[in-house]
């Protein structure tokens, strides 16, 4: 949103540098703006799912394993160490039971 | 040689010899010197009826022949057929839409038709390879049409009734988050999915859209510098901060319009 009645908070909710006058401004409309509230919101969780996705894509393939088994392990708590001193024709953890529900609720 | 491509030679000589045969009665012939005239006589007749099954009036490859040529390996086939559709798919959706009465009553029409069109491009690009020759391509791609826009209808209808009066994030509560360094991800993993399709939904819209989806893949999914991603896709460090700012506002829209989810609910 970077229309008069809104700031370009992009920049601030991706942590690049601003100028403390930008930060006071966005600061000061965030308080009475819900939706560049939720605007910043979207953006650092994206940004951070996205980046928590490159990594473990990254590490499967080193690994060897596919993003799922990978993602499985990590919900499962196994550290990556555990997974370097397992031998590589070691199956990978069953699916552990779901963390959350299978209906989506909503937070 | 792969196996569409064998499958691809096998239907174009079929066709041909079928033709041959269905013209061949050398039991007509009365002298042996007359067979290369003959066989010439055939070729010049087969050849020109076998080009207009698959060309259009306008000198062009059928759509299904398109496809055919796509599946046996010339991925250019693909483009060119898509860019045929993105052109097509403008006036072939709001036709259907309006014949078969789709657009919820809530939408504008011509936004919803644009909207399912852009859904089945998305559609076309990833499911081409699944079209059976069974129907006309245009009568296949006008069932996906009809699909989406019932897809869509029901989403847009759902998303509304769901999302009620808009609730975010306080700002007391957005402070403790912007303080919190750990970042929490989307932890669901439906949300995820819908994060990925609202990702390709945007990329489809425009080249501009493209390239902002591309700029956020490559800064996040592999952590690239401002530089190197503005030397990827062939531009300055500032234009891609504008794309940033530019383009996580319309993703978001498409988050609570298609979905009818906004990022305090993700």
């Amino acid at each position: 949103m970077t229309d008069s009645a809104h700031p370009d908070v992009v920049p601030f909710a991706q942590g690049d540098p601003i100028s403390p006058e930008q930060r006071a401004e966005i600061t000061t409309h965030l308080r009475e703006c819900g939706e560049c509230r939720d605007l910043v919101l979207f953006i650092r969780k994206t940004n951070a799912t996205l980046r928590y996705e490159g990594r473990v894509s990254r590490v499967a393939w080193a690994m060897r394993m596919s993003q799922d088994a990978l993602e499985r392990e990590i919900e499962s708590g196994t550290s990556v160490a555990d997974l370097l001193k397992r031998p590589p024709e070691s199956p990978v953890s069953a699916h552990p039971a779901p963390t959350h529900p299978l209906t989506p609720v909503k937070k | 040689m792969p196996p569409a491509t064998r499958e691809f030679e096998l239907y174009y000589t079929t066709t041909l010899l079928n033709q041959i045969f269905e013209r061949f009665h050398p039991e007509t012939w009365s002298t042996v010197d007359e067979i290369p005239e003959k066989l010439k006589g055939l070729v010049k007749e087969v050849v020109p009826t076998a080009v207009v099954q698959i060309m259009t009036g306008d000198g062009e490859l059928r759509d299904e022949e398109l496809v055919r040529l796509y599946k046996s390996g010339y991925e250019k086939c693909k483009t060119m057929l898509l860019e045929r559709y993105a052109t097509k798919l403008h006036d072939l959706a709001p036709r259907i839409i309006y014949a078969k009465n789709l657009c919820p009553s809530m939408e504008y029409p011509p936004q919803f038709a644009k909207d399912v069109a852009q859904e089945v491009s998305l559609k076309l690009l990833q499911k081409l390879g699944s079209y059976k020759f069974d129907s006309k391509f245009e009568t296949w791609v006008g069932s996906i049409i009809e699909n989406e826009a019932k897809t869509l209808g029901a989403r847009k209808q759902f998303g509304r009734a769901k999302a009620g009066p808009r609730t975010y994030i306080s700002f007391e509560d957005l402070e403790r988050e912007l303080a919190d360094p750990v970042i929490p991800i989307i932890k669901m993993r439906e949300h995820r999915e819908i994060l990925r399709k609202v990702l390709q939904k945007h990329r489809a819209g425009s080249i501009k859209d493209a390239n902002s989806t591309d700029a956020i893949l490559f800064r996040y999914v592999e952590e690239l510098e401002t530089s190197e991603i503005a030397k990827r896709i062939g531009t300055t460090d500032s234009y891609v901060a504008r794309l940033f700012s530019d383009d996580y506002p319309k993703l978001r829209q498409v988050l609570t319009d298609d979905f009818g989810l906004t990022g305090t609910e993700l």
